[in-house]
């Protein structure tokens, strides 16, 4: 057994719309070991997107205790977080969220820029990784001239650009085709061997979601299965 | 990548809107600031040259036209007065000097005055100076022979045109000197009448005896002649004469009082006369520019609206934009901008649309009044400076800047207060 990464304690989010307390998560224990690679499934509105943003530090819980990579986070203060989040982990999400203004390979530098690395370095780095996968000859595109498959490899290289301890990934092939997802969950598992960070994905596939070797299965807030 | 950097990528990204947005704060800027130089120009222009005027004589009617025609040379002369009257005022106890002047010829654009060496007396303040010479930038005054004016006073009071052996003698302004290229020596022939349609020649010629130092008062702009030839010029046998009394006539006498009561003294007993009026330059300008200043208070609060309503725009625009950025900005925070970078790129934005308008407006305020300044003259006697800055205009700049500030902070808080969780999620259950 690793180091312990992802360390959640009784997390409770309940979100406030006007006078109704709307409870969605209500109460998680969850604990993932640096290097594993973590499918989460559950039915919609189960709360798996809530879990992935407070996990991500995109959010903060009601109630529990969150230890990032030995961190005690759920307390911080927002912009300790981004500082967190820019250092530590990478986002892969349904939608790309790439930044139309930017050339694809100023996407993919963009997060080393705000962990302040040098400028050449930042490139050489995003080059790297844009051929790594597969999207050399694209450097200056802007992602509305990208297939969505394509789109989601410089995602995926922007996620890895400051080598991040944790991948996060909410429904990352939902918007592509069946070729394309095969792609795509190649790629994960191959950088993932390379480069041994933690890997959790949230899927509604169940033939990727069996395919993982730890499988987390949410309903109503609480985890309901969690099968190695 | 910068606040700056992004920012510029946005706007690149919205170039029509950004454009436009800006180009309204710039037009309110451009107003503004036109308003500003022509109102310091024009203070400049009527504020300057009047002092030491001090009381003008002329013939009944308007004071400010009076004025306006002796000293600013625009307008017409409300009438004539008699010659008899300068020669009273001159002898006045109160008077402490006396210039005649006659008007109502033009030099090729350039009005021409006829008066006497009075007029180069070191109390004359116009071009101020201690001594007569030091009034010149070349040559040096005229001066009239006593009795060849008689003599044409005489002649014209017969009827008849004097002849002389010597030629009339010239001064002429700065400006005039230098756009006809006069000097010294040369040789010129007036026309009658300021506007060019009317003008015929004189078969008379006058001798260039002497250049005025520049001023930048409307005296750079005027002829001086003797008062003795003007007399001489044959048109005038029947035109310099004060009508009904039939006795020759002079546009205006520019009275300069001793000091202390005597000012008060000459306004008061020679209002008395029904013959002739006597105008105090520094209250007819005053009261001119009191009526121009309400008008342009005015004309400026409109273009103070202007820009408000531009800054107004931007604010607008930038919040808009809102809606489609909130996905951006959370992506940026995602990937670990600090939510202050997002702030700054937002409001960052409004102020750079804002500035760069103003800016933009600050050239045009200026390029304006450059362009309008033919306009200007014709309508208002002077030529506006458009390449002076005025402090005003930096005090428009900087509360320009500070307004779009203001303007950016209410969607930069917006930006700042970002769900970063909610914005990458849309919908909620995604
Ligand atoms: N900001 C919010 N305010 C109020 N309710 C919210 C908010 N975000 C999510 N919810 C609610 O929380 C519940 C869980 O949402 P969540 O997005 O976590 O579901 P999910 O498991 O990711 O679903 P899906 O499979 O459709 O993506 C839903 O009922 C949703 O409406
Ligand atoms: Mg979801």
């Amino acid at each position: 057994m690793g180091e312990i990464i992802v360390d959640l304690q009784g997390i409770v989010k309940t979100y406030q719309t006007g006078e109704v307390s709307v409870p969605v998560l209500k109460g998680i224990d969850l604990r993932i070991d640096a290097g594993e690679h973590v499918a989460i499934m559950g039915k919609s509105g189960a709360g798996k997107s809530t879990l992935m943003n407070i996990v991500g530090c995109l959010d903060r819980p009601t109630a529990g205790d969150y230890v990032l990579a030995g961190h005690p986070v759920s307390r911080l203060e927002d912009d300790e977080l981004s500082g967190i989040r820019g250092k530590t982990i990478g986002f892969v999400f349904q939608s790309f969220h790439l930044l139309g203004s930017m050339t694809v390979m100023e996407n993919v530098a963009l997060p080393m820029e705000y962990q302040n690395v040098p400028t050449a370095q930042r490139h050489a780095r995003a080059t790297e990784l844009l051929e790594r996968v597969g999207l050399g000859h694209r450097l200056g595109h802007r992602p509305n001239q990208l297939s969505g498959g394509e789109r989601q490899r410089v995602a995926i290289a922007r996620s890895l650009s400051n080598r991040p301890k944790l991948l996060l990934a909410d429904e990352p092939t939902g918007n592509l085709d069946s070729a394309g997802t095969r792609k795509i969950l190649a790629l994960f598992a191959e950088l993932q061997a390379e480069s041994g960070f933690t890997m959790i994905v949230v899927t509604h596939d169940p033939a990727i979601g069996n395919a993982a070797p730890r499988l987390v299965r949410v309903a109503d807030g609480l985890i309901v299965e969690d099968r190695r | 990548m910068t606040a700056l950097g992004l920012i510029l990528r946005n706007l690149r990204l919205r170039r029509l809107s950004s454009v436009l947005t800006s180009v309204g704060v710039a037009l309110g800027v451009m107003l503004v600031c036109a308003i500003l130089l022509l109102r310091a120009d024009l203070e400049r222009h009527y504020l300057g040259p009047q002092e030491g005027y001090s009381l003008v004589v002329g013939a009944p009617g308007s004071a400010l036209q009076l004025v306006l025609n002796t000293i600013y040379h625009v307008d017409q002369s409300p009438g004539l007065i008699p010659v008899s009257v300068w020669r009273e005022l001159d002898a006045h106890p109160s008077t402490r000097l006396a210039v005649p002047y006659a008007v109502g010829d033009a030099f090729r654009g350039f009005r021409v005055v006829a008066t006497t060496e009075a007029f180069f007396d070191p109390r004359f303040p116009h071009p101020a100076a201690k001594t007569t010479a030091g009034k010149f930038a070349a040559g040096g005054p005229f001066a009239v022979n006593p009795a060849e004016l008689g003599a044409a006073l005489d002649a014209v009071a017969a009827g008849r045109t004097a002849e002389s052996e010597n030629p009339g003698h010239a001064v002429v302004g700065h400006d005039v000197a230098r756009t006809l290229g006069i000097r010294v020596g040369d040789r010129i022939e007036p026309t009658h009448g300021v506007g060019s349609e009317q003008a015929h020649e004189h078969e008379q010629l006058w001798e260039v005896v002497g250049v005025l130092r520049a001023t930048g008062t409307p005296i750079d702009r005027v002829v001086l002649i003797s008062l003795d030839s003007f007399y001489r010029i044959p048109d005038h046998a029947g035109g310099a004469v004060v009508p009904g009394s039939g006795e020759p006539g002079l546009s205006a006498v520019v009275l300069t009082p001793k000091a202390g009561m005597h000012k008060t003294v000459l306004l008061t007993t020679l209002n008395k006369r029904p013959d002739i009026q006597v105008a105090s330059a520094d209250r007819e300008i005053r009261r001119l520019l009191g009526i121009v200043g309400r008008v342009d208070r005015l004309f400026l609060w409109v273009a103070v609206l202007v820009v408000l309503i531009a800054i107004m725009s931007v604010l607008v625009s930038v919040y808009a934009t809102m809606r489609g950025r909130r996905r951006e900005i959370a992506t940026l925070r995602a990937i670990g901008a600090p939510r202050s970078l997002v702030f700054r790129v937002v409001a960052g934005e409004a102020l750079l649309l804002v500035v760069a308008g103003a800016l933009a407006g600050v050239v045009l305020g200026h390029g304006l009044v450059a362009v309008s300044s033919g306009a200007v003259e014709q309508a208002a006697g002077f030529s506006p400076d458009a390449l002076g800055f005025l402090w005003e205009e930096a005090a428009v700049l900087l509360t320009v800047t500070l307004a779009g500030a203001a303007a950016g902070a209410i969607p930069a808080l917006e930006a700042y207060r970002t769900d970063v969780a909610r914005a990458l999620n849309p919908g909620g259950t995604t």
